[in-house]
């Protein structure tokens, strides 16, 4: 789309960024055209947020320059990239969601000085836009009060509030339902018409294909691949991305309907029934949830995040009880005062947490500490109620070996990790000790493709191992790679649970987007 | 920013803190070497100092140790001092029904134990149950304490003569005996051993030690390991209440052997300035302590002698306790740190 | 009318107790509210209630001495500003270190200067105003028109601060700053530097509560004479869920329970004296029990916020 011989709107010239050791990008050249929209696709850790920082104005190149209007610019910070009309929406939403709609608008827009807010101007400012996105707008909603969809739309209308000529959206469709999505790509279609260009990072191939002009495939910081959509596919696309590793390749061979061979499904170890469930600010998330859990099936939940899948796996977790219904999980009651996470983790419960950073690990402890987190109860690590630290470190560092951590050993601290490895301790961690019922959420979310394949392989094993796996994922590939039932939440009710090998694509999107069906 | 960018303002605080000291010496018209020279002398190098400062470690480091054990699970605990009365009240009010024997010893400290317990254990409920700030619950109750202490002795534990407001003295078989003749130091230098020893076992080896370091490190992935900060944080006010309880029930028995007001004055806050100083490691508390019971000892000849004003010793804590902090980020090895603001609020499903 | 009488004269020496622990708390609403808790404004407030007697003595007005409070506790306040914003230190730790600080600095200073002069030092202290001559009201006089001028100062201050949290950008962005960091620097706002700067006004604040305390209150300085009040301060900013103006009223209930204590010890000679002493911190336990449960702290409390690499 780029007029050869005009000035390119940015550009990146050799761009170098690294930390510490590490080499986050290597010698980058992109350039941006007017009303151009670019797909900026790669791996985990193959460089994209590093780009979205650089150009957001968070750091600066080490070498190399951007260049602006064919002007090289050295961004200070975040407010020059604003004012060069750089617009970015980042992945983990920045918005403060205890303000209103029109305050978090009101943080960006500086030229409103430090004083009164002018709230009725501004918010006839911010209504335009929206207007012009078609979106409705109300500027007095609480952020904490709308699912994501709805807050990446507020984030749009906070980029686009000032002067935008540039606006990257940085993994705009990882949390969003097939309808959402297909909003999203209009909203992306109407900018590219007035002129606005549009980097849209992702790593769905689908995205590609639905909205970009050009592909910039980065692989270990550099550019592997800067072609227009038109000629590449989506096995080219892959190509690029892992490169020539054959091995790496099978490993993420495209299965688009998975054929599911018939398991043998024992008895249930977990009964949920006329469950009712709210968002922490009290609205109804998911009411009318009922499911059995059987041994030896994967049963994934999905669905837009925000619509009670957190809130279901920590009612399962004993974290929080339903607010309605119930559940008997192995033996125990989510009425009874023994519905604990300490309980249910004794009665055979394992919880891989969506947020592992959070909730997962202690980053300053070491790996065998770590591992402890869960088996504290177990006898052998212990004798005379004190630690043996040396026989923890023999039981982790033979975990360590099975699952394939890239790690120095038990007695490394976890932080010193890559969060692939972290993810892998957590599983090794989750699956060992003969849990019954696994609660895993998220469990390949942030990780690079082979470290994904690893995560699936050892679920499926342990499903055939005759164990009980609830998997939460928004991602309908690997749901229908290795799920077996499939229920989804959706605008407060339930569709399913039903068997994956009954199920197309099309209809979980529908389900997913709080469609009955469609028609094929 | 990483902890190298840090080292330098690091560096360049601890210059400011270092002269500001020396600046407070020299105000006092003394010259700050031979104030130093004047600590070292009198507290390593005479008789008298070395005792007083093993007299003074021994209820330090039973206080360390509960502060150690508190704010490893980062639950700051600045009672200690309403807890170290509460302790001691409980254990003297029961005396009386005590054998004479080493027995009744023994019960004697259980008792302060116990009573430190139930003190530290209402912030800790406080806490646990209503979700109230340790700091300020267990602060309201040092002052709680200090007045009923002072009714006490004056009211219904008051001796029998009736003129000092002070308890009559305890059985003298329920004194701690003294260790080494012609000094002081009393049998509760061992207590302070066992303490140390056990409280070092739990911390280090136990299960108990690992569940308070978890809730310290991250209270998110305890509360998803089945670990309930809460009831960490109420077990853990209970705990180091019963420490400080400890060391008032010791300080009764080994020195005073009767109640009266303001004993062990401040020991609550300097316990904290112990444990920070040792890293809220068990084993170095009694290094730690021992180490600003030189420091009282030899300041307080000093001060007593009109060489400096005695609450040299306060800004001496204070900047110890920031040095450290600032020479922990100059040594800081570029690595991040893993409690910082969460990266974004606004995920529907944090 | 006698009980009128009592009642009046309880609520205007309640205002005054309430004075200095309203001060600091109003700022230590602020800093909080941009996610720094300092649990050391106790030992601000002692050095500013020390420097406000030795400046009003040498100078001869109380006004230098508060001014000279104001500065010190901004002196203060920017050591643990220094610490927790810029070296990004544990809060509560380098907290308690500046409660030592301000408890040896106050009591050191004032041993090498008033100290030595004895009792004998006349301060020259502050008198309540007297506006429009309607002091001498019944009742509503000494309450309303006869009190000190920095109590004025200390309700017009909560009002600023709760019309700017929410009418003004510079609400919107302290908000931002101790809710969600991130966002407020990605939207260009500098996180450490309003942070930093906030902190330093919260020392201020707590500097003109010390200099209340021994220029207007009292006349005079007295080692720790704070007595816990800087964390009664710290205790009305959670009771009133970060509010200043709702903190200035959490105040005044514990001026009030202080107020009453010495009266009532008139009336009940036979009680013992200390059981009306512990009335506001027994208050202030109770209310800890009462009110925690529901209240929202803002989200980055305590936490310090290091910039994405």
């Amino acid at each position: 789309m780029t007029e050869t011989g005009s000035v390119p709107l940015v550009a990146l010239r050799g761009v170098t960024k690294r930390f510490g050791d590490v080499v986050a990008n290597r010698a980058v050249d992109l350039e941006i055209g007017r009303g151009e929209v670019i797909a900026l696709v790669g791996e985990n850790g193959a460089g994209k947020s590093t780009i979205v920082n650089m150009l957001s104005g968070v750091f600066p190149p080490d070498e190399g320059t951007i260049e602006i209007d064919g002007a090289a610019t050295g961004f200070t910070g975040p407010a020059a990239s604003v004012e060069a009309g750089i617009g970015v929406v980042h992945q983990h939403y920045m918005l403060v969601p205890t303000l209103t709609a029109l305050d978090n608008i009101a943080l960006q827009a500086s030229e409103l000085g430090l004083w009164k807010i002018d709230r009725r101007a501004l918010g006839d400012r911010a209504g335009a836009v929206a207007e012009a996105l078609g979106f409705r707008f109300d500027r007095d909603q609480r952020i904490d009060s709308l699912d994501v969809a709805h807050q990446q739309r507020i984030e749009i209308i906070k980029a686009l509030i000032h002067e935008v000529r540039l606006l990257v959206l940085d993994e705009p469709t990882a949390v969003l339902g097939a309808d959402d999505k297909a909003r999203l790509f209009d909203t992306i279609s109407g900018l590219k018409r007035q002129g606005v260009s549009v980097v849209l990072i992702t790593h769905k191939l689908e995205d590609i294909f639905a909205v970009a002009d050009r592909a910039v495939i980065l692989r270990n910081g550099a550019v592997a691949a800067d072609l227009p959509v038109k000629d590449l596919s989506p096995e080219t696309i892959v190509t690029h991305m892992v490169g020539s590793d054959a091995e790496a390749r099978s490993e993420l061979e495209i299965q688009p309907e998975t054929v599911h061979p018939e398991h043998p499904v024992g008895e249930a170890v977990c009964r949920v029934r006329d469950v009712t469930l709210r968002r922490p600010n009290g609205s109804v998330a998911v009411s009318g949830l009922s499911l059995d859990l059987h041994a030896g099936e994967i049963v994934a939940v999905a669905g837009v995040d925000g619509n009670g899948q957190s809130e279901f796996v920590h009612c399962l977790a004993g974290l929080q009880r339903p607010d309605e219904g119930e559940i008997d999980c192995l033996g125990l009651n989510s009425r009874a005062r023994t519905w604990s996470p300490a309980r249910l983790r004794r009665a055979g419960v394992s919880h891989i947490p969506e947020d592992r950073r959070h909730s997962g690990i202690v980053a300053e402890m070491t790996l065998a500490k770590n591992y402890l987190l869960s088996h504290l109860d177990r006898p052998d690590v212990f004798r005379l109620g004190l630690l043996r630290n040396h026989h923890l470190g023999q039981v982790v560092d033979g975990l360590l070996n099975a699952f394939k951590v890239r790690a120095p050993g038990s007695g490394a601290l976890m932080k010193t990790l890559s969060g692939g490895n972290q993810q892998k301790i957590v599983l090794a961690r989750e699956l060992d000790g003969d849990p019954k019922l696994i609660l895993a959420t998220h469990p390949s979310r942030g990780l690079d493709l082979n470290t994904i394949a690893f995560v699936h392989k050892t679920l499926e094993q342990t499903r055939d191992a005759g164990k009980a796996i609830l998997l939460l994922s928004s991602d309908i590939d690997e749901i229908l790679k290795i799920a077996d039932r499939i229920i989804v939440f959706a605008g407060g009710r339930t569709f399913g649970p039903a068997p994956c090998r009954d199920l197309t694509r099309q209809t979980i999107g529908a389900w997913i987007a709080g469609h009955e069906d469609i028609e094929a | 920013m990483t902890g190298t960018a840090l080292r330098m303002p690091a560096l360049l605080v601890i210059g400011f803190l270092v002269a500001m000291v020396i600046a407070a010496i020299l105000l006092a018209g003394a010259d700050p070497a031979s104030v130093a020279y004047g600590i070292i002398e009198r507290a390593l190098f005479t008789r008298a100092g070395l005792l007083e400062a093993l007299l003074r470690a021994i209820p330090l480091t039973i206080m360390g140790l509960g502060i150690a054990i508190a704010f490893k699970a980062r639950i700051f605990n600045i009672g200690m001092d309403g807890q170290l009365i509460a302790g001691s009240v409980l254990a003297v009010v029961a005396a009386p029904l005590l054998p004479g024997n080493i027995a009744g010893i023994v019960f004697f400290l259980a008792l302060g134990f116990l009573g430190g317990a139930v003190w530290g254990g209402i912030a800790g409920v406080i806490k646990a149950r209503f979700g109230g700030n340790e700091i300020i619950a267990t602060i309201m109750l040092n002052y709680v304490a200090v007045q009923l202490l002072s009714w006490l002795v004056r009211g219904p534990l008051q001796e029998k003569m009736k003129i000092i407001p002070r308890s009559d003295a305890i059985d003298q078989a329920l004194r701690l005996p003294v260790l080494f003749d012609g000094t002081r130091i009393h049998a509760g230098l061992i207590v302070a051993i066992l303490a140390v020893a056990i409280v070092a076992l739990v911390m280090l080896r136990g299960r108990f030690g690992y569940r308070l370091a978890v809730v310290g490190a991250n209270d998110h992935a305890a509360r998803y390991a089945g670990i309930s900060p809460a009831w960490m944080a109420a077990a853990v006010l209970i705990l180091s209440g019963a420490l400080a309880g400890l060391a008032g029930a010791v300080e009764v028995a080994g020195l005073y052997g009767r109640l009266q007001e303001g004993f062990a004055p401040g020991f609550g806050i300097a316990a904290i300035a112990v444990a920070l100083v040792a890293r809220l490691n068990p084993l170095l508390v009694p290094v730690s302590a021992f180490g600003f019971s030189l420091l009282y000892s030899g300041l307080g000849a000093l001060a007593r002698n009109g060489v400096v004003p005695f609450p040299l010793i306060n800004i001496l804590e204070g900047a110890i306790i920031l040095v450290f902090l600032a020479a922990t980020v100059a040594l800081r090895h570029g690595g991040g740190q893993t409690r910082e603001a969460p990266e974004s609020g606004a995920r529907a499903d944090g | 009318m006698d009980e009128v009488v009592f009642l009046s004269g309880l609520l205007a020496a309640g205002i005054r107790l309430a004075a200095p622990i309203a001060l600091a708390a109003i700022g230590e609403t602020l800093s909080q509210r941009v996610g720094v808790i300092n649990v050391g404004i106790e030992g601000i407030m002692l050095v500013g209630a020390f420097i406000a007697v030795l400046l009003a003595v040498q100078s001869g007005s109380p006004w230098i001495g508060l001014l000279g409070a104001i500065l010190a506790g901004i002196a203060m306040a920017s050591l643990h500003a220094y610490f927790v914003v810029t070296l990004k230190t544990e809060q509560i730790v380098t907290g308690i270190a500046l409660l030592f600080l301000g408890l040896g600095l106050s009591g050191y200073g004032y041993r090498l200067t008033l100290g030595e002069l004895g009792a004998a030092v006349k301060v020259p202290g502050f008198r309540e105003l007297d506006i429009l001559g309607l002091a001498d009201l019944p009742v509503i006089g000494p309450i309303l028109f006869g009190q000190h001028a920095l109590v004025y100062l200390a309700v017009a201050s909560a009002i600023a601060m709760a019309w700017m949290f929410r009418a003004t950008r510079l609400g919107v962005i302290i908000k931002a700053v101790g809710e969600t960091p991130a966002a407020a620097d990605s939207a260009g706002i500098h996180v450490d530097r309003v942070r930093f700067l906030c902190v330093l006004a919260a020392g201020g604040f707590a500097g003109a509560g010390g200099a209340f305390l021994s220029t207007a209150h009292l006349w005079g300085f007295v080692e720790n004479m704070t007595a816990g009040r800087g964390f009664l301060a710290i205790a009305c900013v959670v009771f009133a869920r970060w509010n200043p103006v709702l903190a200035v009223l959490v105040a005044l209930v514990f001026g009030i329970a202080d107020a009453a204590q010495i009266r009532l010890q008139s009336i009940f000679p036979a009680v013992p004296y200390q059981f009306f002493v512990i009335a506001p911190y027994v208050v202030a336990i109770v209310s800890l029990a009462v009110g925690s449960r529901s209240s929202r702290m803002p989200a980055a409390l305590g936490l310090p916020f290091a910039k994405p690499r």
